[in-house]
């Protein structure tokens, strides 16, 4: 007992003598911890939620409800005493101050519970919706999520990409009408003049009581305040107008995908179409596997991936058009 | 419980979508792990994020995979190491392309002029660098909350009483988690500094024999 009293005593001034040759260990950048934990934690919700369902569910219901994940709850009132109301989303980015109308602020990794209304002040914020798709949310909106298949935009500007991934369709209510997606990509922009609607790709379909019009890609709806009927017009499907909706792209890990699965999500963010200078260029990169990983805006994104590669690129209206450096 | 055990309870919890166990996962390794990937990548910030990053993201994909026959943060090592292989590869592939700024003859010899010795004596400013790191490494490969209880005891100077409240236990379960921690320290410890040159100590002292 005595000696293992004095072996103890003696580790114990070893150690105190020992660590006077170091010093604290040094840590990661808090801002570095916080960028890593959320790309880390997208992931993991998208990992073990997806295995989650699957274990439950079968693998019927998992392609709809694999991006459903988040365990940060964001909603309104009490909590029903019947259990938690089901996630209906879960936040994928928010840049700036994001907020519900109760004024909780919504952070990156939050699920949200139907019937929340989100407010984005001078921030922008995108959504991964449960049943597939994604809802970005411009600055200056009010948005109500009354479920995973239908938001209330208020004001402001949302943009859904369904991502040719769900099972059913997406609606966006406003005053002046009901504008449902046939799996599409679309923009809805509400003020106080007049409610506009901008097809990226797909169909969509502005109902306002018993009438009915549809809009392919290129074009645009313009339904006024002053109720003069619905105006189609020919818009572009990239652009100024888009590029808040682009600043939200869901994150691409690009390792172990090729050049082309590359080109495939930034023509998907963007609106614009991608096209090798020459057959040879295209011949030589189109499958090149990549590594990396650098989450950044599409263009961004684009001109760091081209460059790792020795490419570059130009734009010619609305192509981007790939070359050797 | 084994460490091992303990690792393949907070995997299998991470499986189960449990956000505690996201957060204990996150916390406990993340810091661990970027100074694994610093130390070998130059001491470089911004890639040793982005190796980590990867790291992380790729295990989180393969977590069903882990068995537990390696202590969890040696297989985050592992994937780690292949990250830091990979991205050294690119690197070479793209200086075959670059001419860095610093390789002009003119700028060279400014910074070489800028870069003087820390110390007169290279050996003995080694050794202190080299002690320094061996025993943040050694901390590193313990568990999450041994290498913290130990830093806190030894470099912050806490009472048992405040790493007891640190850890949420109590002080009993404080005091020999801190026996535990020590005797594992100085096995780690001792397997680092012996094992580099063969029995004799390279870092600088040794937990037998401190100078």
């Amino acid at each position: 007992m005595s000696n293992e009293r004095d072996s103890e005593a003696e580790r114990e001034r070893v150690l105190r003598q020992l660590f006077t040759h170091t010093e604290p260990r040094p840590q990661p950048p808090p801002g570095d911890t916080e960028e890593v934990r959320r790309a880390v934690l997208a992931e993991w919700e998208a990992v073990t939620g997806s295995r989650i369902r699957r274990n439950r569910a079968g693998l019927g219901a998992i392609a709809a409800a694999a991006l459903v994940a988040a365990v940060v709850y964001v909603g309104g009132g009490d909590p029903d005493p019947s259990g938690p109301a089901p996630l209906i989303a879960s936040v994928e980015r928010v840049q700036g101050v994001v907020t519900t109308e109760n004024g909780v602020r919504v952070s990156a990794g939050s699920g949200i519970v139907a019937g929340v209304q989100l407010r984005s002040g001078d921030g922008q914020m995108s959504l991964r919706l449960a049943n597939g798709g994604s809802l970005r949310i411009g600055p200056q909106s009010r948005v109500s999520l009354a479920s995973g298949d239908e938001a209330e935009l208020l004001a402001g500007a949302v943009y859904f990409d369904s991502e040719q991934r769900r099972p059913s369709e997406f609606v966006v209510t406003t005053e002046l009408g009901r504008i449902r997606d046939v799996g599409t990509q679309f923009l809805v922009r509400l003020d106080d003049e007049q409610l506009a609607v901008g097809v990226r790709e797909g169909r969509v379909t502005l109902t306002r009581g018993a009438e009915a019009d549809t809009a392919g890609a290129g074009e645009g709806l313009v339904a006024s305040q002053a109720g003069n009927g619905v105006r189609r017009e020919p818009i572009e499907t990239f652009g100024r107008d888009w590029e808040w909706a682009e600043g939200l792209a869901p994150p691409f890990d690009i390792t172990g995908r090729t050049l082309g699965e590359f080109l495939a999500w930034f023509e998907a963010q963007t609106g614009r179409i991608v096209v090798f200078a020459d057959a040879a260029t295209e011949r030589e990169f189109r499958n090149a596997v990549q590594r990396g990983s650098v989450d950044s805006p599409p263009f961004q994104k684009l001109a760091t991936v081209l460059e790792i590669n020795d490419l570059t690129y130009s734009l010619e209206g609305d192509r981007v058009v790939i070359r050797r450096r | 419980m084994t460490d091992e055990l303990a690792d393949r309870r907070l995997v299998k919890r991470l499986l189960a979508h449990d956000r505690e166990a996201f957060n204990a996962f996150f916390d406990g390794y993340f810091p661990r792990l970027y100074r694994f990937a610093r130390t070998r990548l130059g001491n470089d910030p911004d890639t040793s994020k982005e190796v980590v990053q990867v790291t992380l993201t790729k295990a989180i994909r393969k977590l069903a995979t882990y068995r537990g026959e390696a202590a969890l943060f040696t297989w985050l090592c592992t994937i780690c190491r292949n990250e830091i292989a990979e991205y050294r590869e690119r690197v070479a592939r793209d200086r075959r392309h670059v001419v860095l700024t610093e390789d002009a003859p003119d700028i060279r010899a400014a910074v070489e002029a800028i870069a003087a010795p820390e110390s007169d004596d290279p050996e003995h400013n080694f050794r202190r660098l080299e002690t320094t790191r061996l025993i943040q490494v050694a901390l590193d490969q313990l568990p999450t909350h041994y290498g913290n209880a130990l830093e806190w005891k030894y470099l912050y100077g806490y009472s048992v009483e405040e790493i007891a409240a640190k850890l949420g236990v109590g002080l009993e379960a404080a005091q020999s988690l801190l026996a535990r921690a020590k005797r594992a320290f100085q096995e780690v410890y001792g397997t680092l500094t012996n094992d580099l040159v063969g029995g004799a100590t390279k870092g600088g002292p040794s937990v037998a024999n401190p100078t």
